[in-house]
C-alpha cells in the first residue's frame, strides 16, 4: 500500500534504510534525514580543510625537498577531500558558500583534532600516520553508509588517505629509527597528541544515536576507538614509543582494551570552540575570507539579466 | 556559481565517465580546474567538464592528456607506488627494536597488529 | 658568486622555481576558492619539483658536490640567486596572480630558449620542464582574462594593484647573470637576458594593452577629485610614478636603462629573504645529516 501521510513515508523510508537500501540525492527523504546527514557531512568537510592547516605550517619548513613535496602533496590532498565533500553536503541543500561563512565565523563545528597546534616535525609525523589512521578507522566505516553520494565520496577518499597512511607511516620510521633527538620528536608528539587521539573517536555513543539510526554512520564511536587500538598501539610498543595511558592493555577475558577513560570536559570545550588553536585559525580563516570576497564577486559572475 | 561535472577516461579507449563536480565561474576555468582537482594521481588519460543541467549539450574536453595528466616530472609522492616498501619496513624495524630490547611488552590482542578486537555492535 | 657561470645560470634557474614554490605552496590551504587550492598547489610542487631536477643536473654536470638538499636548505642567503620578485610574501590573490603571470610568461620565453641550449643535460631538463609549464601559462591567462575582463571592477583593480606591486621586479627576472658573455658565445644560453627581455615585454605590452591595463607599464596614480558639477574634475596634484626601465617606442614596450628589483642573480635580496631562508632551512640546519 502507497504510504499516504509523512509518518508513513517517513516510516517507509526507514525501512528501506534498514535493508541496507542506499539513498540518492534526488529522492525524497525525510526532513530529519537530511538535516542530520548535511550537518553531519557538512563537518566532515570543514575538518578537512581545517586540517589542512596544522601540517601546512610545516611546508615551509619541511626539511628536504621530497619531504616539502609530500607534505604539499598530502594538505593538498586534504584540501581536494574538503572539495569533494562541500559537493555533496551541497546537494543537500546549502551552498558552499554559506557553509564556509558559518565556518569562519564559527557557527559550524570542526574535529576536535584540528584545533591543536602541530608544534614539531614530530607531530607532522604522528598526524601522518596516526590521525589520518584514526581518520581511516572512521571512513572505512562510512563505505556502508546509507547516502549514496556520501559513499562514493569514501570511495575516492579512503584510497588517498591509504596513501597518506604510509607516507605518516614512513616519516615514523625515519624519525624512530633517527637521532636521539629524533626519536624524541616523536615520542612527544605522542605523549601531546594521546588524548586528543581518544577524544576524537567520541564519548561512547548514545542509546539512541540519530546518525546510527538512519545508516548515516553504521558503527559506534566505541567499536572504532576499540579497532584503532588493535591497529595501532602493538606496532607504537614495536617502536619502543609508549603511550600515555598507564591501563591501556588487552584485556584477554573481556576480549577488549581497557583503557583509561579522558578528560570529557576538556573534549567538549575543544569542540565547542575553546581549543587552542580554534580562535587564531579561524580569525585567519576569516581574514582571508572576507578579505577576498571579490574573488567570489567575480567568480559569481553578473545576474543574468531578467 | 556554475556547478560543472567532469568526466575522465582511465585509458584511451573508454568512454567518458562521470568522476565528480566542481565549480568555476566559466569552462576556461573550469578546465584549467578540473585537471588538478581530479587528475593529479593520473586518475586518468583524457578529461572533460559540461555545465552541470546541459545533458544535451557536447562535453568540453581538456587539451592535456595521456602523461600530462598528474605530472611529467617525478610526483610518485602522490601514488601509492613510492610507498610500497613501507609495510616491510615496519616489520624490519620491529624486529630489530625487539633484538634490542626496545619494544615494549604489554598485553596486546593475538596476533599483533591484526584488528581481531571484539566489535560490540557489529 | 661561482666561478663557472654555468652554475651561476643553472642556481639562477632552480632557485627561482625553489623560492617561487615556497610561496605558492603557502597558498595551500588558504586559497580563496577550493578548487584553486588545489591547481595552485599542483602549480607550487612543479615549480618545487623543477628546482629538484635542475639542482641535479648541476650535481650530475660535476658543477657541485652538493645534493639537491644540500643546494635548496644548505646554502647560506647571499649564495641563492633567485629574482628577488619570487621571495616576496604572497600578500593577496591580486598579488599572487598577478605574480605568477608575470613570471610564467616570462620563465616560458628563457624555457624556450634553453631548450636549444649547447649544454645538452640542461636543454633535455628545459624540454621537460617546458611541457610542465605550459600548464602555469594556462593558468594564468585563464586568471588574468577572467579578473581584467570582469565583470567585478574591484577585481580588475586588485588584479592591476598587483602588476603595479610585480612589474619592476618581474622586468629584473632578466637580470644579466655574471658570465653571461661566456654562456651566449658558447651557446650554453643561446640568446642574452636583455634580448629575452625585449619579447617578454612587447608579448606583455600586447596583453596588457588588448585589456586596458597597459597603464601599469606607464604610469600609476589616482584621476582627479569628482565634483558634483558641470565642471567634473578637479585637477590634482600628481602622484604618478612610472616603471623605471621600461618605455613605449615605435608602439613597442621595451627595456631601456636600469634594472630597479635587480640584484638577486648577484645574491643579493630584499628585507624579505632573510625571514624566508631562516624558515626554509632551520630543520635541516639543526640536524646535520639526519635522516627525514
Amino acid at each position: 500500500m502507497e504510504p499516504v501521510t509523512y509518518e508513513e513515508s517517513s516510516a517507509a523510508f526507514k525501512a528501506r534504510i534498514d535493508a541496507g537500501e542506499k539513498i540518492e540525492a534526488g529522492e525524497w527523504m525525510p526532513d530529519e534525514y537530511r538535516q542530520s546527514a548535511l550537518k553531519f557531512i557538512e563537518m566532515h568537510a570543514n575538518s578537512e580543510v581545517m586540517g589542512a592547516l596544522p601540517e601546512g605550517t610545516w611546508i615551509p619548513r619541511a626539511p628536504t625537498l621530497k619531504r616539502k613535496l609530500s607534505l604539499t602533496a598530502k594538505v593538498q590532498d586534504e584540501v581536494g577531500h574538503g572539495q569533494i565533500l562541500y559537493r555533496v553536503a551541497e546537494d543537500l541543500g546549502k551552498t558552499r558558500e554559506q557553509m564556509f561563512d558559518d565556518l569562519v565565523n564559527g557557527r559550524t563545528k570542526f574535529h576536535n583534532v584540528f584545533h591543536y597546534p602541530a608544534e614539531s616535525w614530530g607531530d607532522v609525523a604522528y598526524i601522518g600516520w596516526l590521525i589520518d589512521g584514526a581518520a581511516l578507522v572512521n571512513q572505512k566505516a562510512l563505505l556502508d553508509a546509507s547516502y549514496m553520494p556520501y559513499v562514493r565520496a569514501m570511495r575516492r577518499i579512503c584510497p588517498e588517505e591509504s596513501l597518506h597512511l604510509r607516507h605518516g607511516e614512513e616519516l615514523v620510521l625515519e624519525l624512530v629509527s633517527g637521532t636521539k633527538e629524533q626519536r624524541a620528536l616523536f615520542q612527544d608528539a605522542v605523549n601531546r597528541w594521546w588524548q586528543p587521539t581518544m577524544h576524537f573517536f567520541g564519548p561512547p555513543s548514545k542509546k539512541k544515536d540519530m546518525l546510527l539510526y538512519w545508516g548515516i554512520k553504521t558503527r559506534t564511536n566505541e567499536s572504532l576507538r576499540q579497532e584503532f587500538f588493535s591497529t595501532y598501539v602493538p606496532k607504537l610498543w614495536d617502536l619502543g614509543i609508549t603511550v600515555p595511558d598507564d591501563r591501556l592493555a588487552w584485556n584477554e577475558e573481556t576480549g577488549e582494551w581497557d583503557w583509561a577513560e579522558p578528560d570529557w570536559d576538556e573534549f567538549w570545550k575543544v569542540v565547542r570552540g575553546d581549543g587552542p588553536m580554534t580562535h587564531i585559525r579561524l580569525a585567519q580563516r576569516k581574514t582571508v575570507w572576507d578579505t577576498h570576497a571579490w574573488v567570489r564577486e567575480v567568480f559569481a559572475g553578473m545576474p543574468e539579466a531578467a | 556559481m556554475p556547478v560543472w561535472d567532469v568526466f575522465g577516461k582511465r585509458k584511451p579507449d573508454d568512454e567518458f565517465q562521470w568522476v565528480g563536480g566542481i565549480k568555476a565561474p566559466d569552462v576556461d576555468m573550469a578546465l584549467v580546474l578540473a585537471r588538478e582537482t581530479h587528475f593529479r594521481h593520473k586518475e586518468g588519460v583524457a578529461y572533460a567538464v559540461r555545465r552541470r543541467g546541459d545533458t544535451d549539450a557536447a562535453l568540453h574536453v581538456g587539451k592535456y592528456g595521456g602523461d600530462e595528466l598528474g605530472g611529467l616530472t617525478d610526483r610518485s609522492y602522490r601514488r601509492q607506488e613510492a610507498y610500497a616498501g613501507v609495510g616491510a619496513r615496519q616489520k624490519r624495524v620491529s624486529r630489530e627494536f625487539a633484538r634490542a630490547g626496545v619494544r615494549i611488552d604489554r598485553s596486546r590482542p593475538p596476533a599483533a597488529g591484526s584488528p581481531r578486537a571484539r566489535v560490540p555492535d557489529a | 658568486m661561482p666561478d663557472d657561470p654555468r652554475l651561476s645560470l643553472i642556481l639562477a634557474l632552480a632557485d627561482d622555481e625553489l623560492i617561487l614554490g615556497h610561496r605558492h605552496s603557502q597558498w595551500t590551504g588558504w586559497a580563496p576558492h577550493i578548487e584553486e587550492d588545489l591547481a595552485f598547489s599542483s602549480i607550487a610542487q612543479d615549480e618545487m619539483a623543477h628546482a629538484r631536477m635542475l639542482y641535479r643536473v648541476a650535481r650530475e654536470s660535476g658543477l657541485t658536490d652538493r645534493d639537491d638538499d644540500a643546494l635548496a636548505l644548505g646554502r647560506p642567503p647571499e649564495e641563492y640567486l633567485n629574482a628577488v620578485l619570487c621571495e616576496r610574501p604572497n600578500g593577496d590573490w591580486g598579488y599572487t596572480v598577478a605574480r605568477q603571470y608575470l613570471y610564467d610568461t616570462a620563465d616560458a620565453i628563457r624555457v624556450q630558449v634553453l631548450g636549444d641550449s649547447s649544454w645538452r643535460a640542461l636543454a633535455d631538463a628545459m624540454k621537460v620542464i617546458e611541457l610542465e609549464e605550459k600548464y602555469h601559462r594556462d593558468h594564468a591567462v585563464t586568471w588574468f582574462n577572467r579578473l581584467a575582463e570582469g565583470p567585478s571592477l574591484t577585481a580588475r583593480e586588485r588584479f592591476a594593484e598587483g602588476l603595479t606591486t610585480a612589474i619592476g621586479e618581474a622586468i629584473a627576472v632578466f637580470e644579466p647573470l655574471s658570465g653571461e658573455e661566456e654562456l651566449v658565445s658558447e651557446g650554453v644560453l643561446p640568446r642574452s637576458n636583455e634580448d629575452m627581455l625585449g619579447d617578454w615585454l612587447g608579448e606583455l605590452g600586447e596583453a596588457l594593452e588588448a585589456s586596458s591595463l597597459d597603464y601599469v607599464l606607464a604610469r600609476h596614480g589616482p584621476v582627479g577629485e569628482m565634483v558634483p558639477t558641470g565642471s567634473g574634475e578637479i585637477p590634482v596634484e600628481s602622484v604618478d610614478f612610472t616603471v623605471p626601465g621600461v618605455v613605449r617606442r615605435d608602439g613597442r614596450w621595451m627595456h631601456e636603462g636600469a634594472f630597479a628589483g635587480a640584484g638577486g642573480r648577484r645574491g643579493r635580496h630584499s628585507e624579505d629573504f632573510l625571514p624566508l631562508w631562516e624558515e626554509m632551512t632551520a630543520l635541516y640546519r639543526a640536524h646535520p645529516g639526519a635522516k627525514w
